[in-house]
């Protein structure tokens, strides 16, 4: 065999893996269906449309080409499918936030509020056994306290308004409190996010005299701050500038023992191979997304980490067993819900760190405080279960604290919201919402393309269970109401359609062999060699955490167990010290390695 | 069949302001004259007319999402001086988007129109007395016509995605108000007002069981199972997408370049970037400090 491990998916996961397991010296493949962005600064624009358009964008689920569609998946719903290929995956454009999963979404869980949580659904092990995954993944990006702008100052003043006290702590508690988000993306340091400068008039903010964040505004079109700083020192650590780096040179911060990652981009894995009547796992096919060729390579064993949509799709194509159905199932989004207020003084809502403040409800989910450039705010308004306000319902239409019935903003309403952006602030909604059958991942009938039938993602409207709707309705108004305490004159509720952009738990591991995927460690119960490290190894919506932190502390776990079991290493992670991605080794190296 | 349904195919492309477009556009002889070349088998002219009537039908879409001073707006009776989204190239955004990169195949899509155009059920409502098929144009014309929409309801995915979408949105303009057949506009769905509009926008979202039943006949799998998703997702996507796209850079953008050809209209309606000249940052002096001067917390 040419490899130890394959590894397919360079997202929020598979890198994690393909890193860990490099640095214990072992031959790992990584693939990536998009492509490999190795020069950020010539190759990013700050523009929304260049950027962010889900069939053009350089950032969509789609090939290289940007002049070939974008890849097809079926949405039988009003809704929106958003997540990206290339390496670094939708961590491309995240916010970089970082907040743990709620300690109630764990077995052993011994809070006076563990009722509160999806308790069908939770997690085959203690928040305890992943602490450890967690303090390394957070020394290792690095995860940081994030600092105030204008906006987090106006909400934090309003949230102390309203009677929320701060979270100085890692943890979500058992009471809802308010707190800057743990941020994977640096410091601002030197100049940074003290200076305003712009494009092509770089001199302040030009590393080293800035580095970390400068507090741009475009976290969402990609990181590439400071201008002139080293491809792994970019203040944003989606994976492309934190986890890829250390893959791609593994062999120079590990005493040489490491190994550096092969990366493959622009091959889409087509089929798992297996063995022994489809019992064990022994390889992957791809497909060049430029040149359309096929390849194969075999490994002792296969990580799947492209995604909560694709993960399912290349199991159901692979033909692999799936005797209790839960391949696919219990897809869960969070339920997202938006809430925006106008204000009679200015916000800065288009200006610094994308989000960098939230409120915790602890058994219900969050709030983020979201900030955003203009067609993206044009978008927020104009998507809704709840039909055009003042127009037509759909069935919703609710009322409440905010203003008018939820529904698309048009007309001079939309017209007036949108003429001063800067004295918006945006709330969304994070539910803690039910793992669920009826929100999945099947084949498409209706479609295939180059790769095989395509993935159809269904969140059927007006099939959430109680407690999602509850819990929804509760952060609503819980929104509403922080931002008139806040100062706004004026606020939207907007009744979202499922926007399934935090997704989660479609290969979910489990207690119970009845409803789960995977065991405990991430490994497939039906086929042996055969692990998930993705988002959709998640058991349930994790309270309503962003997942990304979580999933890479569960790779990590995994990998090291794969480490443990599969190669005969010893384990790590609770003995010894992470090297953090910033470290100069990978500095001096990573200019060489990125082709 | 039901009588109604043997014009089926004519009230369909009258509904849909194809016929009225071609009142407007064409001569007989454009249709008949053997040299005239053809576009993915259409010939060049009506080609050209599905083009235009797709382009007023957009117009009138992004009317309807972004008013501005623009006519489709005024006519809609919902404007606004302050420039909106036709200003701002909305419509070239969302053809493009349908054209070339959604990846909606068009299949399902064009077994709907395919559907329609085939036989209209008596669920449909009359069009009103005084209006023929024929809209006052010649014989020899709606002939012509009558032939090339016959080749041109049978070609599936070569009609590009964003005439399909014009033909449904005229389509159920003229069930809300046959009255918007005939009008300023090519477009019966620019030519609705604002509140008619909506209306279009609820029977795609809310009632596709009321559009399944305008078909004389039924629907093929698989989109029987799938219609009403797909209308709605379609209906969301074609407001949220004239959202983006009109307050994007989109319309002050060079592709080769990537560079910016001038102030993007939605900027400067938004006031976005108004501190630098409408210039891009690398960096706001943006900095506030810690909350509660935590700058690191604890474990």
């Amino acid at each position: 065999m040419a490899y130890d491990a394959i590894v397919v998916g360079a997202g929020g996961g598979g890198p994690v893996v393909a890193k860990e397991l490099a640095s214990k010296g072992l031959n790992v493949l990584l693939l990536e269906a998009g492509p490999f962005y190795n020069n950020p600064e010539a190759q990013w624009t700050h523009l929304e449309n260049d950027a962010n358009n889900p069939l053009t964008g350089y950032f969509r689920f789609g090939p290289e080409d940007r002049s070939q569609p974008a890849w097809y998946r079926e949405t039988p719903q009003n809704s929106f499918l958003w997540q990206l290929s290339g390496v670094g995956g939708t961590t491309l454009h995240y916010y970089g936030n970082c907040p743990r999963a709620a300690p109630g979404v764990f077995s052993g869980y011994g809070g006076a509020d563990a009722a509160k949580y999806d308790t069908a659904h939770l997690f085959p092990f203690t928040y305890a056994d992943l602490v450890p995954y967690y303090e390394w993944v957070e020394a290792t990006l690095p995860v940081e306290t994030a600092a105030m702008g204008v906006k987090e100052h106006t909400l934090f003043e309003g949230c102390i308004r309203f009677g929320l006290t701060q979270n100085t702590t890692k943890d979500i508690g058992t009471i809802p409190q308010f707190r800057p988000q743990e941020n994977a993306i640096l410091q601002p340091s030197g100049n940074a996010a003290l200076v305003t400068e712009t494009q092509g008039h770089v001199n302040q903010l030009a590393y080293p005299k800035a580095s970390g964040c400068t507090m741009c505004g475009y976290c969402f079109q990609g990181c590439k701050e400071s201008i002139g700083a080293p491809f792994n020192l970019k203040a944003k650590r989606s994976t492309l500038a934190s986890y890829i780096p250390m893959a791609l040179t593994a062999d120079t911060w590990t005493g040489g023992v490491g190994k550096a990652v092969t990366l493959v981009p622009n091959a889409f894995a087509t089929k798992i191979i297996t063995a022994n009547g489809g019992t064990q796992a022994q390889g992957v096919t791809w497909r060049d997304t430029n040149t359309g060729q096929t390849s194969s390579e075999t490994a002792k064993v296969v990580v799947l980490a492209g995604g909560c949509t694709e993960t399912p799709r290349l199991w159901l194509n692979s033909g692999l067993p799936n005797p209790n159905g839960w391949v696919g199932q219990g897809y869960t989004d969070h339920f997202f819900d938006f809430v925006v207020g106008v204000f009679p003084f200015k916000t800065n809502s288009s200006r610094g760190v994308g989000s960098s403040a939230r409120v915790d409800y602890p058994g219900v989910g969050g709030l983020e405080q979201v900030g955003i450039p203009p067609a993206l705010q044009a978008f927020t308004m104009l998507f809704s279960e709840s039909g055009i306000a003042g127009q037509y319902t759909n069935g919703g239409g609710m009322t409440g604290p905010w203003n008018g019935p939820t529904g698309r903003i048009t007309g001079p309403l939309f017209k007036r919201l949108m003429s001063n952006i800067d004295n918006l602030m945006n709330l969304l909604v994070l539910t803690d919402d039910d793992v669920q059958s009826v929100n999945n991942v099947t084949l498409s009938t209706l479609n295939a393309d180059d790769h095989g039938p395509v993935a159809k993602v269904s969140f059927p409207p007006g099939q959430r269970t109680a407690r999602t709707i509850a819990n929804r309705e509760y952060l609503a108004k819980q929104a509403t109401q922080i931002m008139f305490a806040s100062g706004a004159t004026e606020v939207y509720r907007l009744d979202w359609a499922p926007l399934i952009l935090h997704v989660q738990s479609t290969m979910r591991m489990g207690l119970s062999a009845a409803d789960s995927v995977l065991d405990a460690w991430g490994q497939s119960r039906w086929v042996k060699g055969l692990y998930v490290a993705d988002n959709s190894m998640l058991a349930n919506s994790l309270g309503g955490s962003n997942p990304t932190v979580t999933t890479q502390a569960l790779a990590t776990r995994t990998a090291e167990r794969i480490y443990t079991t599969v190669f005969g290493g010893e384990a790590y992670v609770q003995s010894t010290a992470p090297v953090v991605s910033t470290d100069d080794r990978i500095t001096n190296t990573i200019a060489s390695r990125l082709g | 069949m039901t009588e109604r349904s043997q014009f089926g195919r004519r009230e369909f492309f009258v509904r849909a302001g194809v016929v009225g477009a071609a009142v407007v556009l064409l001569d007989a002889v454009d249709l008949t004259d053997a040299t005239s070349p053809a576009v993915a088998g259409v010939p060049a002219p009506v080609a050209s007319l599905l083009d235009q009537l797709a382009t007023d039908t957009i117009n009138g879409l992004i009317a309807f999402v972004v008013p501005g001073p623009d006519p489709y707006s005024v006519a809609q009776g919902v404007s606004d001086p302050v420039p909106g989204g036709i200003d701002a190239d909305g419509t070239a955004f969302l053809l493009n988007a349908l054209d070339n990169f959604f990846p909606v195949p068009a299949e399902p899509l064009s077994l709907l129109v395919q559907a329609l155009a085939t036989g209209l059920s008596d669920k449909v409502p009359l069009l009103p007395a005084g209006l023929t098929l024929n809209l006052g144009a010649p014989l020899e014309l709606t002939t012509a016509l009558d032939q090339v929409l016959a080749g041109l309801v049978g070609l599936n995915g070569s009609v590009p995605l964003s005439e399909m979408v014009a033909l449904l949105l005229n389509f159920l303009a003229s069930t809300v108000d046959p009255a918007s057949i005939t009008g300023t506009f090519l477009s019966p769905f620019s030519n609705l007002t604002f509140a008619q509009k909506a209306s279009v926008f609820e029977l795609l979202e809310v009632d596709s069981v009321s559009v399944a039943q305008m078909i004389d006949g039924n629907l093929p799998e698989p989109l029987k199972d799938s219609l009403s998703g797909l209308l709605a997702f379609l209906a969301g996507a074609l407001l949220e997408f004239s959202a983006f796209g009109s307050y994007s850079e989109f319309g002050a953008f060079d592709p080769t370049t990537r560079q910016l050809t001038g102030v993007p209209v939605g900027w400067r309606t938004s006031n976005y970037l108004v501190d630098t000249n409408f210039v891009p940052v690398e960096g706001w002096d943006e900095f506030q400090g810690y909350i509660g001067n935590i700058r690191q917390v604890s474990e």
